[in-house]
């Protein structure tokens, strides 16, 4: 029997489901980091690849642009800002769904689900790995935007701006519960994440403002936490109007994360209930 | 003595869809356990012993909260497997049959140091807990090396070194000795008998009567997802003890042989394994009292169709339990 007696103190037991959850963390990050660094190619592939992902992103986009908007700062500012969201949110969503496929292919979902580990740490660590080309991606994002069109970027509020960043992140992972828990269901849904993404940002107006779209779409798009992300990021850099008063775009944006969230776990929680009915958790 | 495991008429049956493409596929229901129920006293080593597909490893993976049972109840160290799931995590250690479950990229160390981390063991604790796990299996020396480079044998200890992590009262072990050569098999088996000593309740699965024989203080046999006898392996033996039996290894061997056999005066039951389909060569072993019986069945088999190749007398063994109450034989033992 593991030691320890009965825990009867709601704050006892919240104190060592706490520091049982940063056991669990670490173990996952530290498996998912050694992983990573064990395959060397993963690395100078991610290396790689995410330049050329932003080469073909950017190039069209821009082929489209008049010349002058070319040249204009704000345009590109807002350009540089929409990448780094989009960046930032794949990640979020991306994170669960990769590291529960992983984990059903190496076969070890069962050994995973015989602990009592939280199911949400447990399949975090695609966001560890991911945290890195989110950071390269970044960081790239950033040569292109003053070397090759030497912009100057503007960052009015950088304490601002991570916030809303790292909010758009959990938000995003809320997403990324749901997509794991269609991962664990349905095994290979290969891309319809993709498209999903797409859409979703395109109607949170990550690359033209909410304020242009037609007023049906506008609808969902206040409902969903990543406009008002996408909104405060523009609103803290570039000093742009922000959609709402600043407090209840806030109050919207963390009320929606929440729901986002609970969604999320509450229905990685249902699937696995009905994978252990249906006999088909250790299957891939 | 209190009971350690306790099942009672549990039942599961899989839904499933055989082959085909996208949607097709005929559906296909497989019962895998029947109003299945058993105890397993504490500090005792209990054997689950029947052939492929008998619903074993469903057992164990209702008993470790990995399924759930369509209906009936089980506990575990008096906790409820679905209501109480988490305490029963907390008090069991399950190692299953498969060739996968670990991080290859990591070392066999690595892989333990995480799951003691899941497991919330303290660092300093699981340290020293994985080296005493590492060196009781014999992994010692293979510990820092990646798990890639197992082989299938020590990717079963590791197996086992991690279902003994937490150092749980309750063992689940789905075939601990399948696959191992002899000496790997002999330690698993002696980790197992010191687990005995060490009052732990282990419950593990085998097609090998003999394992079973040798490890298990009690044994359910069980077949086609039912439990069909249970009793110690004496107990269990005692059923065929008065018998005699003998096992023929044929060359050109049918099914309308083995149903004559079975019809045979003074046969108490017989089966046969294919050893090889396009000769025909099977071994019957059948089961029968009284030497009027022997004469008869040498007789059907010496003027059948096939040849007869060679004839042993036997004592009779945990397999002819199972021979006489299925009509089957058990996995072939090694
Ligand atoms: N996830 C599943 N989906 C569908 N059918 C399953 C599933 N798991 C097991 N079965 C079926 O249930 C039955 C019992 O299987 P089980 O794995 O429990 O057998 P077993 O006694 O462990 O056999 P073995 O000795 O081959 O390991 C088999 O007919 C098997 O095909
Ligand atoms: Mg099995």
């Amino acid at each position: 029997m593991r030691q320890g007696g009965k825990v009867n103190c709601p704050s006892t037991k919240f104190l060592r489901g706490f520091k049982a959850g940063l056991a669990e963390l670490r173990g996952v990050v530290e498996v998912w980091f050694r992983n990573y660094f064990r395959y060397p190619a993963w690395i100078i592939a991610d290396v790689v690849t995410t330049p050329a992902w932003l080469i073909l992103f950017i190039v069209p986009i821009l082929m489209f642009l008049p010349r002058e908007q070319w040249q204009d700062p704000g345009v590109l500012n807002t350009m540089f800002w929409a990448m780094v969201l989009w960046d930032v949110v794949s990640s979020g969503i991306w994170s669960f769904g990769m590291a529960i496929r992983r984990e059903q292919q190496t076969g070890t979902l069962e050994a995973l689900f015989v602990t009592n580990a939280s199911r949400a740490i447990l399949f975090s660590g695609g966001l560890c790995v991911r945290t890195v080309t989110m950071f390269m991606g970044i960081l790239y994002m950033f040569a292109f935007f003053t070397a090759i069109f030497k912009v100057e970027l503007m960052l009015f509020n950088p304490l601002g701006v991570l916030a809303s960043l790292v909010t758009g992140l959990v938000a995003a992972l809320g997403f990324g519960l749901i997509y794991g828990s269609l991962v664990l269901r349905f095994k290979n849904i290969g891309p319809l994440n993709n498209v999903v993404q797409f859409i979703l940002l395109g109607i949170c107006g990550v690359f033209v403002p909410v304020t242009s779209l037609p007023s049906p779409l506008r609808l969902i798009s206040y409902t969903l936490p990543f406009t008002y992300v996408a909104d405060l990021v523009r609103h803290y850099a570039l000093g742009a109007e922000s959609l709402l008063p600043l407090m209840l775009e806030w109050a919207t944006l963390l009320t929606q994360t929440a729901a986002m969230l609970i969604l999320g776990l509450s229905m990685l929680k249902q699937v696995e209930h009905q994978m252990k009915y249906t006999g088909g958790l250790g299957s891939y | 003595m209190a009971s350690s495991v306790l099942v009672e008429n549990v039942s599961k049956v899989f839904h499933t869809r055989e082959g085909g493409l996208l949607f097709r596929g005929k559906k296909r229901v497989v019962e895998a356990l029947k109003n299945v129920s058993f105890e397993v006293r504490e500090g005792e080593v209990f054997g689950l012993l029947g052939p492929n597909g008998a619903g074993k490893t469903t057992t164990i993976k209702i008993l470790s909260t990995l399924l759930l049972p369509d209906s009936g109840d089980a506990w575990v160290n008096g906790y409820h497997v679905v209501k109480e799931a988490n305490k029963v995590r907390e008090s069991i250690g399950v190692s299953l049959y498969s060739d996968r479950g670990f991080y290859w990229k990591l070392s066999g160390r690595e892989n333990l140091m995480y799951f003691a981390r899941l497991y919330h063991l303290e660092r300093s604790y699981a340290k020293s807990r994985i080296d005493y796990l590492l060196k009781l299996l014999d992994l010692e020396s293979d510990a820092d090396r990646l798990v890639e480079e197992y082989s299938t044998g020590m990717k079963s200890k590791l197996n086992i070194a991690r279902a003994l992590l937490q150092d749980p009262p309750v063992l689940f072990l789905d075939e601990p000795t399948i696959g191992l050569d002899p000496t790997a098999a002999r330690k698993v088996r002696e980790v197992i008998m010191e687990l005995r000593g060490e009052g732990k309740t282990v419950l593990l699965t085998t097609h090998n009567m003999y394992e079973a024989e040798l490890l298990c203080d009690r044994v359910a046999i069980i077949s086609k997802g039912r439990v069909i006898a249970i009793g110690t392996p004496g107990e269990l033996k005692s059923k065929v003890s008065e018998h005699k039996v003998i096992e023929v290894e044929l060359a050109g061997f049918d099914e309308g042989l083995l149903e004559m056999v079975k019809q045979g005066r003074g046969v108490i039951g017989a089966a046969a394994r294919i050893r090889d389909p396009v000769s025909g060569l099977a071994e019957l072993r059948i089961v029968y009292d009284g030497d009027f019986a022997l004469k008869d069945v040498l007789g059907m088999l010496l003027s059948s169709r096939g040849r007869l190749i060679s004839v042993k007398s036997l004592e009779p063994t945990l397999e002819d339990v199972f021979v006489t109450m299925t009509g089957e034989r058990l996995e072939a033992p090694s």
